[in-house]
């Protein structure tokens, strides 16, 4: 299990190559199978994509990309967006669909081999990816756990 | 579950789209139906604050999905802000005289209590008042009194039970179970 927050600014290396591409800034977050579907590599000025399919290996000191080119220039509004850290969970508000935040997210668990998302960090609850509902610019929305219906306690 | 807000902390509230994640409105103004004793929706602020203006559209509680502590969510922007020819007519043109802030609080035996200054509602839910915040008349300092729901409101007075001082609080902590007490003893006929 990888947490995001000690991920970011990891560098990013091409495997073909072996050419230093960028440095991990943001993670794409996809809310229908909460999973990690991109990575964000920042290059210089420039953020760029790499879908999670062509990364080769997560490791604890370097992002493994199978080619260079694979880490390419966002193309479409949606792209952008993305790599500005739309769905990039961290730094959002945890908050459930009835309204109620847990503070923001100050990290994220999810596996490195599939880049499934197991659960959100909270400032003051952890909400489990199996949960998730959407995430935005402006927030990570989970299902209200029973806990959270019964007494609108954590999220 | 009873946690409890004043209306006016509903006030600047992003509404937030529960499966886009994103802030798609703030809330302006919270439009309180006194007969129907709940929230009918609210006016809108653009995201990002008073200084970037009103919004035109409206959100009816009906396209509601919750109100909550820290946000109003919704399901789709588009769906559920509407213009207020679409609104329900309290909803896009509040009635300002039957404004509850500002009346007087009357128990029915004549006896002025003091005048309304907040709306209390359930959070999580539908946005149910449950009960009224008033300014004292007769000391400083503020009361919380159940809403009662088989008593008349009109623009100018809210008229309440003799008794309903048993279920008086002076702050919201321990105000919901006095809404309880109150619910059951009105409903028992207790509060005739």
């Amino acid at each position: 299990m990888i947490t995001l927050k000690d991920a970011i600014g990891r560098t990013v290396l091409g495997r073909d190559t072996a050419e230093q591409l960028g440095e991990l800034r943001h993670v794409v977050v996809d809310p229908s199978g909460a999973k990690v579907v991109a990575l964000v590599v920042r290059s210089g000025r420039n953020d760029k994509l790499v879908a999670w399919d062509d990364v080769t290996g997560f490791g604890p000191d370097a992002i493994l990309v199978g080619a260079t080119s694979a880490v390419r220039d966002p193309g479409s509004d949606a792209e952008k967006a993305d790599a500005g850290g739309r769905r990039d969970p961290l730094g959002k508000r945890l908050l459930n669909d009835q309204g109620t935040s847990a503070g923001l997210v100050v990290d994220v668990h999810f596996d490195e081999s599939t880049g499934v998302v197991d659960s959100f960090v909270g400032e003051h609850a952890i909400a489990s990816a199996d949960r998730l509902r959407g995430i935005g610019s402006y927030a990570v929305v989970v299902r209200a756990s029973d806990d959270a219906r019964a007494a609108t306690v954590g999220v | 579950m009873t946690v409890l807000m004043r209306a006016s902390e509903l006030i600047g509230l992003p509404v937030v789209t529960i499966d886009g994640g994103e802030d798609v409105a703030e809330v302006k103004d919270v439009v309180y139906g006194a007969d129907e004793g709940r929230v009918l929706g609210f006016t809108l602020n653009q995201r990002g604050g008073i200084l970037r203006g009103p919004r035109r559209e409206v959100l009816p509680m009906d396209h509601v999905t919750a109100v909550g502590r820290d946000a109003v969510m919704i399901e789709d922007e588009s769906a559920c802000l509407v213009p207020p020819a679409e609104a329900p007519a309290p909803v896009a043109a509040p009635d300002k005289a039957r404004n509850v802030l500002g009346d007087a609080v009357v128990t029915e035996a004549g006896v002025r209590l003091g005048v309304v200054r907040d709306v209390i509602v359930l959070v999580g839910g539908d946005g149910e008042a449950v009960g009224y915040e008033l300014d004292r008349d007769d000391a400083k300092g503020s009361w919380f009194i159940p809403r009662p729901v088989q008593r008349a409101v009109s623009g100018d007075a809210v008229v309440v039970p003799v008794d309903i001082e048993r279920f008086v609080r002076d702050d919201l902590v321990g105000f919901g179970a006095a809404v309880d007490e109150f619910r059951a003893a009105e409903l028992g006929g207790a509060s005739r």
